[in-house]
């Protein structure tokens, strides 16, 4: 929906087609060559691990799983938010989500892409890692291991980014056939033509255009729900305490959803000011989007709560010991940055002034996805480093290998970003149409 | 052989709205209607139906039927493994997959159903009424003397004929 009344019809094809036409600008070609230059520390990176395998990382023999898992989750975790707000706000009616679905969605495909790509590189040797988690009928006649939760991560990873791929490109049809008859460049037009795939908006292409995206919404949310769920069973069907618990699926859909939310309001605050969209994106929706955020943090704060209750009230001392070495041992400092980041400082948006200030929140927002970065790295380094076997600690620091591939995964985020903000309607701009005049 | 045709041009959706109420009056039937969104309550097929929802399910059943058949299939029939002596075929522990096929799937069908029933991909240039998106709003009609007359009672940008 539009405030501004002010807005026509034609001020929205004019706004939109002036920024497919537009050349970008010297500010375009700087972050894209940041982002190359992070995307080559991550190039270099891969290649030390594919020519040395995983021994170049941080890893040990008790601390097995390291940075880049944690990094995995938490681009599968940024993924969430883009279906949340196009699919569940659809199926809510929400119709303030109009202006900022696509660039959310446009988010998830891409962060689920580099959570490949991480899945990928952390296997070490990728060619093999092809018939470990693909069923296709090798000539050794084996096939994958269906009960294991790495092949679940798979086809869960896998099918989401094709679903979201399908709902995305579902929802972009009409602004394509939109954008096939404003751009200039022969060229493009020829491809919007085709991926347009004819549709010019007859009232029976409208009537199950319509019915079409809310049947893929319905399948949008139930399958968002499942994925997180998936990777926490990663931890949560090892019998190893601290991971080993039931709160796992609820804590990480919450989590996903909560960084996701941070993350949008990132690109959407970066959004505004490189595209001057201020009419289109407003306070009013920073306001929204800061009290789902707040709702999420509450639950991750109830979660984090379950979690030190379960792990007292079970009695079992395996248990304690993994929570009590969370909030004392060495990672202790990190742990509690966390609970700054996700738990405390997000209470700043009971504040109506503080939700409606779009620079409070970019920052609360750049320090709760940092928060829920190292969040994950706790998850996953706090319930390996102490071995079974009295005082025995493996101290883990991530080597320069996985900095740098942590690096170039925001690299290739960026890089293809920018690519989507600049050839793609970065707006639903038939819903804004509809939006206008009401 | 296209048939002849009228197409009148409205400027926003009020006129469009009011013009398709007016036709109800005059009686005339609305061959088409092309809008640069989806404009609410105007559906000239009057019939609801659930042809998409239809196609989707039975892919969704298939894709569900296939995944727990092909995890059987490889885990009991043509590779047993043991691992650890657990079972060889526990269905909670296919569920994760089948659910996530079954869906991708579902969504699938969704999408194909789409293109079945909304005729499409097409060539945009055969497109012989519009070029689209262009903020018009467009209602197309028989020619005829009763739609000549319902066009002159409205207030409209333009007319075409086809013929």
């Amino acid at each position: 929906m539009i405030d501004n009344n002010n807005i026509s019809i034609n001020d929205v094809s004019t706004k939109f087609s002036s920024i497919i036409n537009d050349k970008p600008g010297r500010r375009f070609y700087y972050v894209i060559s940041l982002a190359l230059l992070f995307t080559l520390f991550g190039i270099v990176g891969a290649y030390y691990t594919f020519i040395e395998g995983v021994g170049v990382f941080g890893l040990n023999t008790s601390v097995i799983w390291g940075l880049s898992i944690a990094s995995f989750i938490f681009w599968i975790g940024i993924g969430h938010a883009g279906t949340l707000i196009s699919a569940i706000l659809y199926l809510f009616n929400q119709k303030w989500r109009s202006p900022i679905h696509r660039s959310a969605e446009a988010m998830t495909i891409i962060a689920v892409i580099v959570a490949g790509l991480f899945l990928l590189i952390h296997t070490g040797r990728p060619w093999f890692a092809v018939y470990w988690l693909f069923p296709y009928s090798n000539q050794m006649g084996v096939w994958v291991n269906f009960s294991s939760p790495l092949i679940w991560d798979v086809f869960a990873v896998l099918s989401y980014l094709c679903l979201s791929l399908i709902f995305w490109f579902f929802g972009l049809i009409p602004d394509l056939a939109f954008y096939n008859d404003k751009v200039k460049s022969r060229f493009k037009k020829w491809l919007y033509d085709i991926f347009s795939i004819g549709f010019y908006g007859s009232n029976k292409q409208w009537y199950y255009y319509r019915k079409t995206y809310m049947i893929l919404a319905g399948l949008a949310t139930a399958m968002v729900i499942s994925v997180h769920t998936i990777v926490s069973f990663d931890f949560a069907v090892t019998i190893l305490p601290g991971w080993h618990s039931t709160i796992f699926p609820v804590y990480f859909v919450a989590g996903a959803i909560f960084s996701g939310l941070a993350f949008v309001i990132i690109l959407l605050v970066i959004i505004r000011y490189s595209y001057s969209l201020e009419d289109y994106i407003n306070r009013s929706h920073f306001k929204k989007l800061n009290k789902i955020l707040l709702a999420m943090s509450i639950i991750i704060c109830y979660s984090y709560i379950m979690e030190f209750f379960t792990a007292w009230f079970s009695g079992n001392e395996m248990e304690q010991v993994v929570f009590i070495e969370r909030i004392s041992g060495t990672y202790s400092l990190l742990y509690w940055f966390s609970i700054f980041a996700n738990v405390v400082l997000p209470q700043l948006l009971w504040s109506k002034r503080v939700r409606e200030s779009i620079s409070i929140s970019l920052i609360i927002s750049i320090i709760v996805t940092i928060g829920m970065w190292i969040e994950r790295f706790i998850i996953v380094v706090s319930s390996l480093y102490k071995s079974i076997l009295p005082d025995k600690e493996f101290l883990y620091v991530p080597s320069w290998v996985e900095f740098s591939l942590l690096l170039g995964s925001f690299g290739i985020f960026i890089i293809l970003f920018m690519l989507f903000i600049r050839y793609f309607p970065i707006m639903s701009v038939y819903e804004l149409k509809s939006g206008v005049n009401k | 052989m296209t048939k002849s045709k009228i197409i009148v041009y409205f400027s926003n959706e009020d006129k469009l709205r009011y013009a398709i109420d007016k036709s109800k009056i005059y009686n005339i039937r609305i061959i088409d209607i092309i809008s640069p969104f989806p404009i609410n309550n105007i559906n000239i097929e009057s019939k609801k139906d659930y042809k998409v929802g239809i196609i989707s399910f039975v892919f969704g059943v298939i894709a569900f039927v296939t995944t727990l058949f092909f995890q059987w299939w490889t885990s009991i029939i043509d590779y047993p493994q043991n691992i650890g002596g657990k079972p060889f075929f526990t269905w909670i522990f296919l569920i994760p997959i089948t659910y996530e096929l079954t869906l991708l799937s579902a969504a699938i069908g969704g999408f194909i159903g789409f293109l079945i029933y909304s005729r499409l991909p097409k060539w945009r240039e055969n497109n012989e009424y519009i070029k689209s998106m262009r903020d018009e709003f467009i209602i197309i009609l028989n020619t005829g003397e009763k739609e000549e007359i319902f066009i002159r009672n409205i207030d409209n940008v333009k007319v075409k004929r086809t013929f």
